[in-house]
């Protein structure tokens, strides 16, 4: 596996890519704090597109070859991409003109640790509950359809595996589940956003999140 | 007016959060194809063994021949001559395909060399239509840090989408000392950018 890893196998990273690409996404949504400075980096929250941006950004950067080459296999892995994921949160950062911090060493040492996984709030209540209440209403196929891709993280191939279906039919599943959604969604008339929210604003208010 | 969300927007709620199963896939897909672009062809590699070895041979016979302190004495007067500069340079490949036939749905890699900045980038129907942005401060501009050809932060890669047409488009890429608006981009001199590129590409038929 290391040695794959290293070579820059498809398949190793691929691997390394779905045990950590969750957890990555969580640093970026939440930013950060620096010890003893006060200062925040602030993470991206929910917007989908720039949350997809720098977590491309950050995986480029680590499976690079010069990044597999200096990792050495014995230190855990996961400090050493979170490292990567600050280190692009604060390039972001600096990209739109706020100045963090000058020196990458300084950078290191100062981080405080991520906000608590249990924190995040990625919806109005309101769409969370219409989501829930349809998650639970699912056929016993279709909740394992979304356990499997949603909640554990599988790829289509490895889902379709467990399933005993085959890719085509797993990604018009998954068609379903979305197109079920969107219409439990459309069903529900009492979604008036009352606070920002970008994930309320796509639907009620169209634009750009 | 409202929209209907996107299959994204959607997998981000299926997943209470997350980027979505989709878009993850997505990322990973192109983050393989990136690093697997940056890698040299097998052929080239076994034809790098041979080639270190007989370039190690002639620094072997070379050596003796040099002053002692290792100068040409044809070499400039003054301060020691300096290491010859690489000009920037960007290459456009169509993973799996070329340029010249590139599908839709293929990925696009663009990779820099030799110069340190934000890349823009975007396409120009060559028959006139909608131009198509990759990149630029409104969606991502990201850093490009390749001052040494094998850096992988110098190089990334575009989905051939729908959002293109079957035909010729003509691919602009800048490169900046900070991220630039469309706009700005549009009316930038061309010594206003550390590096300018145009390249083209013709989309096919899957």
């Amino acid at each position: 596996m290391f040695e794959g890893f290293r070579a820059g196998k498809p398949e190793a990273l691929g691997t390394v890519y779905r045990v950590y690409v969750r957890k990555v996404e969580h640093l970026l949504s939440q930013g950060f704090e620096l010890r003893g400075q006060g200062t925040r980096v602030s993470g991206v929250g929910h917007r989908p597109d720039d949350l997809a941006d720098l977590v491309q950004e950050v995986f480029l950067r680590a499976f690079s070859e010069k990044a597999r080459r200096s990792y050495d296999g014995l230190r855990d892995y996961g400090p050493y991409l979170f490292a990567i994921a600050r280190n692009v949160l604060v390039d972001q950062a600096r990209a739109h003109g706020r100045e963090i911090l000058s020196s990458q060493l300084e950078l290191d040492v100062a981080i405080e640790p991520m906000a608590p996984e249990d924190a995040p709030f990625w919806a109005e209540p309101a769409t969370m509950m219409i989501v829930e209440a349809y998650l639970a209403a699912l056929p016993q196929d279709m909740r394992e359809v979304h356990r499997l891709r949603y909640e554990a993280g599988l790829s289509q191939e490895q889902a379709a595996e467990k399933l005993g279906v085959g890719r085509q039919t797993l990604r018009t599943l998954e068609r379903r589940l979305r197109d079920g959604l969107a219409a439990a969604l459309d069903e529900e008339p009492d979604l008036s956003p009352t606070r920002t929210s970008s994930t309320l604003r796509w639907k009620r208010e169209g634009g750009a999140p | 007016m409202k929209r209907p969300l996107t299959d994204a927007e959607l997998d981000s709620l299926l997943e209470r959060g997350g980027l979505g199963a989709t878009r993850r896939d997505d990322i990973l897909t192109k983050v393989l194809a990136t690093v697997a672009a940056q890698r040299p062809p097998r052929w080239r590699r076994l034809w790098a063994l041979p080639a270190f070895g007989m370039a190690a041979a002639a620094l072997l016979l070379l050596v003796p021949q040099l002053s002692p302190r290792g100068l040409s004495p044809f070499r400039a007067k003054g301060t020691r001559a300096r290491p010859a500069v690489t000009p920037p340079a960007l290459h456009v490949e169509c993973l799996g395909a070329t340029p010249e036939d590139c599908p839709l749905g293929s990925l696009v890699v663009l990779s820099a060399d030799g110069v340190r900045g934000f890349l823009s980038a975007w396409a120009e129907p060559a028959g006139g239509g909608e131009r198509i942005w990759y990149f630029s401060a409104e969606g991502s501009s990201p850093f490009l840090d390749n001052t040494s050809a094998s850096s992988a932060a110098g190089t990334r890669a575009v989905k051939i989408g729908p959002e293109h047409s079957v035909g010729k488009y003509v691919v602009q890429a800048r490169v900046t000392a900070r991220p630039m608006a469309r706009d700005e981009l549009l009316h930038l001199p061309a010594s206003a950018a550390l590096a300018n590129w145009q390249s083209s590409i013709t989309v096919t038929k899957p």
